[in-house]
């Protein structure tokens, strides 16, 4: 009986233990863009990204909020949400992906690795494929994971129009910087 | 032709000062300020959560944008660089205010005196639902 009790609580302590340490969350991951052209430069940040990463299987989530896109000036954020997003019918862009060589990463030991992304990244409605790499520091069983992606406007069907389209750069880019907490649940 | 010459500069200024005055319009139009808006619906941290869970869609064309005010039991403050997080409900599965630094500076005492566990008013721009239900340019509006 004393043996079967044991048996419960080392197992109750191990899954435990293996669930703590392989997802990992944050509520308030940082993506910023900039588009720059010879005419004008634009920048928005914003600190309420959700992420999740699994560190068994490598699936990596993303969901941000187009309104929390912060703008220094209030007409800029406006022509962005009403204009271009449309944030009100579509309210969020997500992304579903994978870290395809998760193995090389090693989250229980501190240091800098490479991680390559691929999966949907769903923006304006719009879905594409994309990978990218990036960098993951891992540090006392936290991580930070840093990339950079491009994203053409015109790829995701948003329209900009003929009067300001030298103002908005074709290729405008998206900077990602996440600090990962062990998800407990 | 002096009358000419008079009314053509004054035409002359007229369009640089409507110019200008444009271009200050669209460079540095100001973001409206939380503490002179009138929230649109008071709702408990519980019911906004609920309402988005079970219906993001109606939820969203009720509140995404919205000045609210959401009612309930602080679950939890974290810092920022200067701005604060307001947890309600659950830390993955709630709502989550932003009281950002500009406010914040504003809110120096009040947010001394909030801590986990109290009561608190929170009016802020509602911007939809990801695990949580998220607000930014939050300020306390009351604290209980």
């Amino acid at each position: 009986m004393k043996k079967y009790i044991l048996n419960i609580i080392l197992i109750a302590l191990v899954s435990n233990n293996i669930f703590s340490q392989t997802s990992y969350f944050t509520k308030s991951g940082k993506i910023d863009f900039f588009s720059k052209t010879a005419v004008e430069n634009n920048e928005a940040s914003n600190n309420q990204v959700v992420s999740t990463l699994k560190t068994e299987t490598g699936e990596l989530n993303f969901g941000v909020l187009i309104k929390s896109f912060k703008f220094k000036n209030a007409l800029m954020e406006e022509h962005f949400n009403e204009n271009y997003m449309e944030s009100t019918k579509f309210p969020k862009a997500t992304f579903k992906g994978k870290i395809t060589n998760i193995t090389a990463i090693n989250f229980g030991k501190n240091g800098t690795y490479t991680a390559n992304v691929t999966g949907e990244l769903m923006i304006h409605g719009v879905t594409k494929e994309i990978s990218t790499t990036a960098q993951i520091e891992v540090k006392d069983k936290t991580f930070n994971a840093v990339s950079s992606i491009i994203v053409k406007p015109a790829d995701y069907n948003i329209q900009i129009p003929e009067l300001v389209r030298e103002k908005i750069a074709k290729d405008v880019s998206i900077d990602i910087n996440i600090n990962y907490e062990v998800y407990n649940k | 032709m002096k009358k000419t010459y008079k009314i053509a500069l004054m035409v002359v200024a007229l369009s640089v000062i409507a110019g200008l005055s444009v271009n200050y319009y669209v460079f540095h139009k100001k973001h409206k300020n939380t503490f002179d808006l009138k929230a649109e619906y008071t709702i408990s941290a519980d019911n906004l959560f609920k309402e988005f869970e079970t219906n993001e869609d109606s939820a969203n064309s009720k509140y995404l944008g919205k000045i609210i005010e959401v009612e309930g039991k602080i679950l939890g403050i974290k810092e920022f660089s200067g701005s604060y997080q307001i947890s309600f409900v659950d830390e993955v599965f709630g709502v989550t205010c932003m009281i950002d630094s500009n406010y914040a500076v504003q809110q120096k005492k009040e947010i001394l005196n909030i801590k986990a566990g109290n009561m608190i008013k929170i009016k802020g721009q509602c911007n939809g639902y990801l695990s949580d239900v998220k607000l930014d340019r939050c300020i306390i509006a009351e604290e209980k």
